[in-house]
This record gives structure tokens, sequence and C-alpha cells, in this order.
């Protein structure tokens, strides 16, 4: 427990969280709310809403991915606030698989229809702001005090061209979720005791360790990050390039990367099951119905564990969550969070200004850290951090803050699908051992050469 | 008066053929055209167009992931088209015997083209995953599991196979057609001739039904050539594109990368080489 303590504590150093009493006042009638971490069940979310001279009517469109019921509850938690000034205003919430959410966002964006706020993936944001959807937020940013409270990364992650173009809600680590039955000596620490571990599992017929293929995250990116110069990591060029002639170069083919695949291999001749993206849904059940031992996903295993009726109070009994082992002498690091951000269509049918004032009511630090805390999301901005611990019933909540003492966000541009997907096939080759690990990351990183225009 | 009014009725037919020709010119010819205009364009989902001429054609040829699609969509029409048209041709002779119940029956092999492509899908991951029924059935025959869809050389052959389940059933339905149009006469004649089962078949109902075989094998191989709904949801593609068929390929480059000219480049090529399977069909099965 103190080492749970610990490991906040150097989270919270990291980021900087030790904002004393998180000023939100401001002409539109924010408050001061308590210091953290001294939040009390006084601050209620109704503190948060603004006065509207003029009520809006209609229907206001908001969309989400919807592979978890967490999105709607916080969109309509925060809609309930708006509401109070704006009655006769219609909530309309779409939602959609993950899959299909994103197709749909570009062809309604694409068709000047776009919802009037949609969640949009912090890897879509490129995409969306090179094609023209997005409104810059810049100026209502300059009036909002509360912006200061975001972690750097999180608000760097949302600047594009000198712009801001989202509000980045929540946020999550990449973990492994295991079965304490098949760990009674708890999870490996290191990735080459990972390895062995899948040796004996294999040996003993019981049920493997899993983990996504996917996105260039799993788990390329999980082990380059332990093993690669951190210096690098912190580049403009996300650790994965270095910028020469004004333009990013591939330079993730050296040694980091090399033996990054190479690692890789070793786990699939292990024995360690790799799991593609048709199947990541379904890899949910197979890990609650045994049939992987453990699985690296995401937090938000927390929230797949409450849909299938585990209780909180039990997860301890059953469950481990654990941040991807470094290789021995690597660091150990939140993986690349990902998250959802709040953004403003610039063809949104509602006034935009309205709009505004819902995110900042979804951002609220007391609807965070109450939404929060009970679905197992992690929050972005700092002065949250403490009231989803205070408040927050899982009993991973503490570990999983404990993983972003070291935070490295994925690329943040326009072409990253395809260059994911390049690293992604180049894993693949390695898996189904069509390539040598030396041969596969150096034909991907000459493939991203290509898409990147060299 | 009277001449005005007869040069306007030699204009009648045409106004009333009228609405059909702007039905078709709105519904197919429009989209053609503009499908392939926008292949001479560079343009992604802002519309912003940038005319490049025949530049995404050039880089279309040069694109060693595109020619690669061609042998996964082999494998996927070729093994599609032979499956549902010989299943289904099997399906519809045996229907079309004196069989108690035939028309539920024909019914109750209806349902698979009912399916969504999204349950379908999931259906076959269900069964042909790692840890899926068909595994766990090896496994209790004492066989070692395979891992069907992480397979290059096996994938492809699983879409296919759901492919052939889910449109089997349409083929028998147009074959059914065909066979009850062949009058009961011929098949009288040829037995009284002496005809063998298998002669009745091979002289009486093969050459009545070559029109009927020839529709439902073009039918099949554009609408395969054209189809990727199963591959979406049980491979997307992979492993290492060994399922990404051409037209899954341009639909990747529109809706996942944004890229509508060199998309619609691809769509071009799909409608030409559909064009000359079609072509090539006729001559041969109709001549």
């Amino acid at each position: 427990m103190e080492g749970k303590k610990e490991g906040r504590r150097d989270y919270l150093k990291t980021v900087g969280a030790a904002i004393a009493g998180a000023i939100i006042g401001g002409a539109l009638g924010w408050v001061a709310k308590p210091a953290a971490p001294g939040v009390t069940e006084t601050v209620t979310v109704t503190k948060t809403v603004t006065a509207k001279p003029t009520p809006v009517k209609g229907t206001f469109v908001m969309s989400y991915p919807n592979g978890y019921a967490g999105h709607y509850i916080h969109l309509k938690e925060a809609f309930d606030i708006l509401r109070i000034t704006n009655p006769e205003l219609r909530p309309e919430y779409v939602g959609k698989t993950w899959g299909e959410y994103y197709e749909w966002l570009l062809t309604v964006f694409a068709a000047g229809e776009p919802p009037d706020m949609p969640m949009i993936d912090c890897i879509w944001i490129p995409k969306f702001v090179e094609l023209g959807y997005l409104e810059p937020l810049d100026e209502y940013i300059a009036e909002w005090p509360d912006w200061e409270n975001w972690i750097p990364t999180f608000k760097e992650g949302m600047i594009w061209d000198g712009h801001v173009y989202g509000i980045w809600l929540n946020t999550d680590a990449r973990v492994w979720w295991y079965w304490k039955e098949f760990f009674p000596e708890g999870f490996p620490s290191t990735l080459e005791d990972i390895i062995d571990k899948a040796k004996r599992l294999k040996a003993e017929g019981k049920p493997q360790i899993a983990t996504w293929v996917g996105a260039a995250i799993y788990p390329f990116m999980c082990i380059y990050c332990s093993i690669c110069p951190e210096d690098r990591l912190k580049s403009p060029g996300w650790g994965l390039f270095e910028i020469k002639d004004g333009k990013l170069y591939p330079i993730f083919d050296d040694e980091y990367g090399v033996r990054s695949m190479e690692y890789i291999l070793e786990m699939k001749k292990a024995g360690i099951e790799f799991i593609d993206i048709p199947g990541f849904s379904a890899s949910y059940d197979k890990f609650f119905e045994k049939k992987i031992s453990a699985l690296f996903a995401g937090t938000w295993m927390s929230g797949q564990a409450l849909a299938r009726g585990y209780k909180y109070e039990d997860w301890e009994k059953y469950f481990g969550a654990a941040p991807w082992p470094p290789p021995r002498g690597g660091r150990v690091h939140a993986g690349i969070p990902g998250g959802w951000v709040a953004v403003i269509p610039k063809n949104a049918k509602m006034p935009k200004d309205l709009i505004w004032e819902y995110i900042r009511i979804l951002v609220d630090e007391s609807v965070v850290g109450k939404v929060f805390a009970e679905l197992g999301y992690l929050p972005t901005r700092r002065d949250a951090f403490d009231i989803v611990v205070e408040k927050s019933k899982d009993p991973f909540m503490d570990d999983y803050l404990s993983y972003f003492k070291n935070v490295y966000i994925r690329p943040e541009i326009t072409e990253w699908e395809r260059v994911s997907k390049a690293i992604d096939d180049a894993q693949w080759s390695v898996i189904l051992e069509r390539k040598k690990p030396d041969e596969a990351i150096k034909d991907a990183a000459k493939e991203v050469a290509e898409i990147l225009g060299w | 008066m009277v001449k005005l009014k007869l040069n306007l009725s030699r204009y009648f037919p045409y106004f009333y053929i009228f609405p059909v020709y702007a039905f078709i010119g709105i519904i197919i010819i429009y989209p053609i055209v503009f499908l392939i205009a926008l292949s001479f364009f560079d343009v992604s989902l802002n519309l912003r167009y940038t005319f490049v001429g025949l530049s995404n054609f050039e880089r279309l040829f040069r694109d060693r992931k595109f020619i690669n699609t061609f042998k996964p969509a082999a494998i996927f029409v070729g093994g599609s088209v032979a499956g549902q048209n010989g299943f289904g041709f099997l399906l519809s002779l045996l229907l079309n015997r004196k069989v108690k119940g035939k028309e539920f029956l024909r019914a109750l092999f209806l349902i698979p083209w009912l399916i969504s492509d999204l349950i379908l899908g999931y259906m076959f991951l269900i069964l042909f995953d790692f840890h899926g029924a068909i595994n766990d059935l090896l496994k209790y025959f004492g066989f070692q599991p395979v891992n069907w869809l992480m397979s290059t050389d096996l994938a492809i052959w699983i879409v296919t196979l759901a492919n052939v389940w889910k449109s089997s059933c349409i083929v028998m339905a147009m074959h059914s057609s065909g066979l009850q149009s062949i009058p009961e006469e011929l098949y009288d004649a040829a037995y009284v001739d002496g005809a063998s089962l298998w002669q009745r078949f091979r002289f009486v109902t093969l050459p009545l039904m070559k029109p009927f075989i020839a529709l439902s094998l073009i039918i099949t191989t554009v609408a395969t050539f054209n189809y990727f709904g199963v591959i979406y949801v049980i491979t997307y593609g992979g492993p290492l594109d060994s399922t990404t068929v051409p037209t899954f390929y341009m639909y990747r480059w529109a809706f996942e990368w944004g890229q509508l000219g060199y998309a619609s480049a691809i769509g071009v090529s799909v409608m030409i080489i559909n064009v000359i399977l079609t072509a090539v069909y006729i001559k041969i099965l109709l001549r």
C-alpha cells in the first residue's frame, strides 16, 4: 500500500500536480474549488453551471464510441447540467463501435453534417485538423484559466500548427490484466521473465499470456519505449523519427527497433498469443473465461470487469494489473496512452459558445472526478487526480496512476494510420516468421520513409 | 394550330420515357462518370480537388500492395464463385425433385443470405478463432488446434467459406427458377429413348440451364469481386494483407487514409476488370 502511495506521489511529482486550490473562476461564474486532496462531497457538479442569458432550443447531438457505457454516462452527466440553463435543449447521443466510429465521423464531417460535440480519438485529431473540420479553440482557451491545469503531455497533444483544436477528456495507461491464480508469484517484472513464464505455462498446458498487436503500440512501441534513449522519446520525433530537412525521417530501424522485434520473436516462440484487430473485442471474453491467463490491453479493462459483474471488492482476490515489463535494464512507463477528445466541429449546428460551455462542464474537475472515479477512466487534468483517487473504488487506480511516471504519447501526424500499419505489418512478419526481425523493421522504415515523402 | 399539335405529339414518347432515363442517369451514369472524373484528381475528404491527370493510375501500377491484392482476390472470387455455383446448383437439383416440404426447405436455405455480414462475420470468428469451436472439436478428437485466422495461407479460405455459406442460397434460388422452366416432356422423351439419369442431366438439363448458369456466374463473379463485408469483419484484410482484396484496399484508401482520388483510381480499375470478366463470360458461355 505504501508502495502504491509512493507511486502516486511520484506521478504527482512528475506532472507537477500539487495544485492547491484549482482556480476555475472567471467571468462566466466558475467557482474556486478546495485544494486537492481535501475534496469532499460538497463539491457538486451544479456549481459549475453558468448563467446563459438566452437559453438555446433544439437538438444537441453528441457522439461517442460505445464500446463501454462510460462515455455515454459522462456525456449525459454533463448534459444534465447544461440543460439546467437550457431546459428546452434535447440531447441526442449517437454511439458507434470503435471501428465504425472513425469512418462514420469522416463521412458525416465530409457531408457537412457533423454532431455538435463529437468525442474524437486523440490519434485522429491531426487528420481532422488537416481536413479543416475542427474549430480552433484558441479564443476560448485564452479566457479559460483551467487550461493551466492540464498535464503538459495532454495539452501539447492538442496543439496543431500553433492552435488548440480539442480538449483531451480522458486517458488510459496500457496495462496487463492477469488472473492471480496463474501468477501466484506475481506478474513478471521483466520481459525476459514474461518469456520464461510463457514457456512454463505452455509446458504445463495452462492458459497462455496474450497481447494485442495493433496501432504500432502493441507490443512494438511498448518495448521500444522501454529501451531506446529517453531523450529521443521526448524529441519532436516521438522516438520514432528525427527531423531532417524540416521533415520527419524514420529512425526506428536502428538497434533498438531490431531488438524490439527480436523480443517479439522470442515472445512468439515462447508461446505468447498475439491478437489481431478483429479479435480485440473477443479477447475480453477470452480473458474473463480464462482461456488466456493475462491480456495486455489498457486500463479500460476495469470497465470490462465491471460490465461482466465483477465487483470492485473482489478484484484483488482474482486479478492483478501490471505495466508493460521492460527488458532487463529498461524503463517502466505507462505504455502509450490514448484517450478521447472533445472538439467543436466547424459545421456544428448548435452555437459554438454553447458547445464550448458543454465542453467546460464535461471537463470540470467535479464532473471528471465523479464520473471517472465510478467508471475507471484516468483524468488528463492534474487537479482531478486526487478527486478520482479519493472517490474511486477501483483497487488498481493507484497502480494505474503510478505508471504515468513516464508518459509518452504517440506521434501526432496525419499519416499515422499508414505509418502504424507499416510497423504492424513488420510485427506480423516477425510473428508469422515471414521475415527476420532486422529485415522486417528495415522494410517498415523504408515504407514509412516513402509514406512521409522521402 | 393543327400543325403545332402534330409536332408536339412527336415528342410525347420522349416525355414518357424521360423519367426512366433521368433515373438511370442519376443513379447509374452520374456515379460512374463522377468516379472516373475523381480518379484524375488528388482529393481528400475535405473535397478540395487538384487535377493530377493520370498520375493516380501511374502510382497504382507501381503499387506492389495493390498488385498483391489480386492473389487473395483470385482465391476469394474463384473459390466463392465455384462454391456458390456448385453448391447452389446441387441444392437446386435436390430441391427440384419431389421432396416433401421442399418449399419450406427453400425458404430455410435462404436464411444465410438474410443474415447481416456483421453477424455472419462474428459467427465465423467464433467458429475459427484459435479458442473457437472448430479447434475445440479438433482438440476433442486429439488433433492440434490450428490458428486459422492468423495464417496467411488459411485465412483467405475461411473468408471464402463464409461467403460461400452466405450466398449459395441465392444461386440456388436462381437455378431453381431455371430448372422449373424446363418442360417435363423433354425428360419423359429422353427417358423413353433410354437415357440414363446422367445422360438426361448432361443432354437435357445442362444445355437448357446454360443461360441461367451464365447469368449466375456473371452475377456471383461481379458481386464477389466487389464485396468485402465478411473480410472486413473476420480478418480486416490481415494477417499481413493476405485477405486484402482490391475493393477492401480501395475502401481503406478512401475511408481510412482519406485519399479519394487514389481510391477512385482503384475503383475504376476494378470496374474495368469487372467489365472484362463479364465480356469473357458472355463470349464463352452464351456463344
